[in-house]
């Protein structure tokens, strides 16, 4: 007997539970319900497929095999058997690219590599979890040159001093260079190097979504604080004495449908400037949440996601 | 059985009696607070070492080095890779603080990886190419080379099937 139930399913029902409470206020702050925030045209739903693969062949394909090799020479990587290219579009995250997967002579996937509209590396995995290799980097700071010529010889646009994290068990490094726009974070954007103890690479991800205009005026600081607090009040009811904000700042984030159970199922594709509040729990009611973060839409004050930290 | 299991909760290293800590999670009892903490070593007790196949801990804390909790489903903590086997199991958590953004955005990518010809450790990194809050980071325990399958059976059991 399987017991497994989808995460989708699972997740969606939490995310409702979670959202009823404050659907009222949601609503009457302006939060656009069910208003679409991803690709219009082929909008993930929970359950359903989250990517459309469609097989490359030709120039194309051609074009996309030189820059995998020529990222694989850099990379130090083996040479495979068989390579497969795809244009694959992603319903979750809204974005396309083509994907090169190479293979070895059994068949079995070495790697994948891909590239966006402007042929620019977007990310690559080395497949296999084959942490042991040569001698290992000594630390974090041989970490951190090691992936930053990687970066540089790559085109990664990887500027300034990444943050370096050592990866669980002793499995290798994490270097993050995260992404700014005239001084405002860009949560999850930037560029992301993962580094075996022997500094070969693991994986690599950039990711730069695209960003919606700034608002004509921004709220300021004291009216972002206000309305935070007016919505953890009605969010938290009675138990708000227990629920404090700890930081508030701007940030591009993407909406989402954390407090909206009728709203689309990926965040949006387009980052939106917002105030983001985030309130740390205390007492009873940290038993079960942590922290809650609310975007609030830094033009007009309105709720557009936030987030939930169990 | 060798079942596969889920669990989105709220999770901790927790006190477990006097000074004595083990990780668990919250039950979901529909409560704002004081749920009951379901401990690793509890289930454990319970499943007197049966295998659980697939078990994701949506939680925080659940996939750290020191977690308990792979044990208590019968899963060695080993990252056994290309070449190596660690039965058909595999066990997904987190580090420290996870939010439910990146656990959801991680899981749907998992789960969606899965399906076109990759196994779990494949689709493990896979799921990691995207975009998550700083410091967000997903660990695993068991096969990198497993279809993610329930099974085998046990033996004995005449209405298993």
């Amino acid at each position: 007997m399987r017991t497994r139930t989808s995460s989708a399913v699972r997740r969606r029902a939490a995310r409702v539970v979670a959202a009823v409470a404050v659907a009222g206020m949601a609503i009457a702050l302006g939060v656009p319900g069910g208003t679409s925030v991803g690709d219009a045209a082929s909008p993930f739903v929970a359950g359903g497929p989250v990517t459309d693969r469609t097989p490359v062949a030709g120039d194309r394909a051609a074009v996309a095999l030189a820059r995998a090799a020529d990222v694989r020479a850099r990379l130090g990587l083996p040479s495979p058997a068989t390579s497969r290219v795809e244009r694959v579009v992603d319903r979750f995250d809204g974005s396309a690219y083509d994907e090169v997967t190479e293979s070895d002579a059994t068949g079995r996937a070495l790697g994948l590599h891909r590239f966006d509209a402007r042929g620019r590396l977007v990310g690559s995995v080395a497949f296999g979890w084959q942490a042991a290799g040569g001698p290992r980097l000594p630390n974090a700071a041989a970490a951190r040159a090691r992936g930053s010529r990687l970066a540089t010889d790559l085109g990664l646009d990887a500027a300034g001093t990444p943050d370096v994290q050592p990866a669980p068990d002793d499995t290798g490094w994490t270097l993050t260079w995260s992404r700014n726009v005239d001084g405002v974070p860009v949560p999850g954007d930037g560029v992301r190097v993962d580094l075996w103890p022997d500094g070969r690479m693991h994986a690599i991800v950039r990711t730069e979504r695209p960003l919606a205009a700034r608002p004509i005026t921004t709220l300021d600081e004291a009216t972002a604080r206000a309305r935070g607090t007016a919505m953890l009040g009605t969010l938290f009811g009675a138990r708000t004495d227990q629920v404090a904000i700890t930081t508030l700042a701007l940030a591009w984030v993407a909406p989402n449908s954390a407090f909206d159970p009728t709203g689309p199922d990926a965040p949006g594709t387009t980052l939106r400037l917002a105030w983001v509040v985030e309130a740390r729990t205390s007492g009873p009611l940290a038993d079960e949440l942590r922290a809650v973060k609310l975007f609030l839409d830094a033009g007009t004050g309105a709720l557009i996601g936030g987030d939930v930290l169990r | 059985m060798a079942p596969d299991n889920y669990v989105h909760s709220h999770g901790d290293n927790y006190y477990y009696s006097g000074s004595t800590r083990d990780f668990g999670f919250r039950e979901d009892a529909g409560l704002c607070s004081g749920a009951r903490i379901i401990f690793a070593r509890d289930i454990s007790v319970a499943r007197r070492g049966r295998l659980s196949n697939l078990v994701i801990m949506s939680t925080c804390h659940l996939g750290e080095s020191g977690t308990t909790m792979p044990g208590a489903f019968a899963i060695a903590k080993t990252k056994a890779g290309w070449g190596a086997w660690a039965g058909p199991s595999f066990y997904l958590g987190y580090l420290g603080e996870a939010w439910d953004s990146d656990e959801y955005a991680f899981e749907t990518r998992f789960w969606s990886a899965i399906g076109p010809g990759y196994g779990v450790g494949q689709a493990f990194d896979v799921a990691r190419l995207g975009a998550f809050n700083a410091g967000f980071a997903a660990n695993w325990y068991g096969s990198y080379v497993w279809t993610g399958r329930a099974g085998p059976l046990p033996s004995g059991c005449p209405s298993c099937l």
